[in-house]
């Protein structure tokens, strides 16, 4: 035997014992795979039982809603809001504001809305604190009498107190004050109890000043984020704008990582004046 | 017999923003007992998984060296004089919540907490919460780094003895979804579930639970720790 017939013997037998080799292993793969597959099948179907169960294990246990994200609004409701329809535009800026915050994902945050007006002789709980989706009839303030802005303070601790209420794993409340005119009641007193409560000093608190009459000193005491002083406005539809920003400070918040990071109010850039054709 | 367990994940704000697991845990066999720790870096330092993790070595060191528990202010004062010692930050930058469970092999067990986070326990078959109700919202809290009165601890000598006693510790990712109402049976399904596994089969049982978790939007790192007598 020349070295050729011994190299072709070795590769024939090799390769003969390859070809039988490989169809054993072909059919014990077949084997195999139908096994795999079983397995595969099985494996899978106790996968989906074991996360079914994962699941259910612990829903018992964990709070089934997203964590809130409150904002309290305490709104000037005396008797000067109604000139020159201040009240009405507060209104339908309100009604703007819990209408993008019913549209916003409730993924990460749900937000809920509360109002506390202060007109006549007392404040009052307008519209109790409620998820903005299920807000469907907002009823417009009517504007009466004197500036109580104190009780709306004491109002706004009780609430923000109030654990059945707002929970402690809500994400920091956002106050928002809109007034346009002097308190006419003790309102210091009431308001060193807001910030003297250990819940409702934690709160953001942003201020809205309506006109010259609006109480620049209590405004800005109620102000706490830096980044957001008292915004002043002299035209009625600068409360638009205001509340336009509050709307995204408090969406923004619900889709970042993390909404309990308090953010200040970017407002739009304000519609420039145009000037009237005029030759003097 | 005493087992213990334990498993931290990152939640999926930090693993969105590509940050580390701000929470630390700590799970260590001594002398026939456990040593469990908890610790939750503030979200608002960006440093503060340096502190965190530190808490847990520091912690395992301080009840290692043998030092008595008759007087646990001087025991909390010496972990935390060793753990500024050792952070290479300033404190307040590396602030975190520590919640600490040591168990003897006797059952004489410390318990001690500083922040939020939640640590319910049972011990001679009745159960006990040692944390406080959150005065504040979420994300306020109490932590080393910034507290400075042993007022803001709670600390209890507990006795972990009879079959079923045992600790359960884990940081606010958790404790702040969990119903107030279900604690006790929280704790009673976790014994039963975790307490026939070994520690291996408890860890991934309980990874999968904290990956599965069914708050909608929760977004925070998520630590849970505990130790359990069993009938064994």
């Amino acid at each position: 035997m020349g070295f050729a017939k011994y190299a072709e013997d070795n590769l024939s037998r090799f390769h003969s014992a390859t070809v039988i080799r490989e169809r054993e292993h072909e059919r014990l793969k077949g084997e195999q795979s139908t096994e795999d597959e079983k397995q595969n099948s099985k494996g899978q179907g106790a996968k989906k039982m074991q996360e079914q169960q994962v699941k259910s294990r612990m829903k018992d246990f964990a709070a089934a809603k997203a964590r809130p994200l409150p904002v309290i609004v305490l709104a000037d409701a005396s008797g000067s809001m109604i000139e020159n329809g201040k009240i009405d535009v507060l209104n339908q800026a309100l009604k703007e504001m819990v209408k993008s915050f019913a549209t916003e994902s409730r993924i990460k945050a749900e937000i809920q809305v509360g109002l506390i007006t202060f007109g006549g002789d007392s404040a009052q709980m307008h519209l109790p604190l409620a998820p903005a989706h299920q807000i469907v009839n907002m009823q417009p303030i009517p504007a009466v009498g004197a500036t109580p802005m104190g009780q709306a303070f004491a109002l706004a601790k009780d609430v923000l107190e109030d654990h059945e209420l707002i929970p402690s794993r809500a994400y920091r409340p956002v106050l928002i004050l809109v007034s346009d005119g002097l308190p006419t009641d003790d309102w210091e007193r009431e308001f060193q109890a807001l910030q003297a409560s250990e819940r409702a000093q934690k709160a953001t608190r942003f201020a809205l000043a309506i006109g010259d009459d609006a109480d620049e000193v209590v405004l800005g005491k109620f102000a706490n984020d830096r980044e957001a002083p008292v915004f002043k406005t002299h035209q009625v539809r600068e409360i638009h704008r205001f509340f336009r920003a509050v709307t995204l400070s408090v969406t923004s918040r619900t889709a970042s990582a993390n909404p309990d990071h308090p953010l200040g109010l970017t407002f739009e850039e304000a519609p420039e004046d145009e000037a009237l054709d005029l030759d003097f | 017999m005493l087992c213990s367990a334990g498993v931290s994940v990152r939640g999926p704000a930090h693993s969105a923003d590509g940050v580390c697991n701000q929470d630390a845990l700590g799970l260590w066999g001594w002398q026939g007992g456990h040593i469990v720790v908890v610790s939750d870096g503030l979200g608002s330092r960006p440093l503060s998984h340096i502190g965190s993790r530190l808490a847990c070595k520091v912690a395992r060191k301080v009840i290692r060296s043998g030092c008595t528990w008759d007087d646990p202010k001087a025991l909390i004062s010496n972990f935390y004089r060793a753990w500024m010692d050792e952070l290479p930050i300033p404190p307040n930058r590396a602030a975190c919540t520590f919640l600490l469970a040591a168990c003897r092999e006797n059952g004489d067990a410390l318990v001690a907490q500083l922040g939020d986070g939640l640590l319910v326990y049972q011990s001679e078959g009745r159960f006990g919460v040692l944390s406080a109700d959150r005065a504040g919202f979420s994300n306020q809290t109490d932590a080393l780094g910034i507290s400075k009165s042993w007022a803001d601890w709670r600390v209890a000598r507990l006795k972990l003895q009879a079959s079923g006693d045992g600790v359960v510790l884990m940081t606010d990712g958790l404790s702040d979804d969990l119903l107030f109402s279900r604690r006790e049976a929280f704790f009673g399904m976790l014994r039963k579930e975790c307490g026939s596994l070994s520690s291996r089969q408890a860890r991934g049982w309980l990874r999968r639970q904290l990956e599965n978790w069914p708050t909608p939007g929760h977004i925070d790192d998520k630590t849970i720790a505990m130790i359990f007598r069993g009938s064994r």
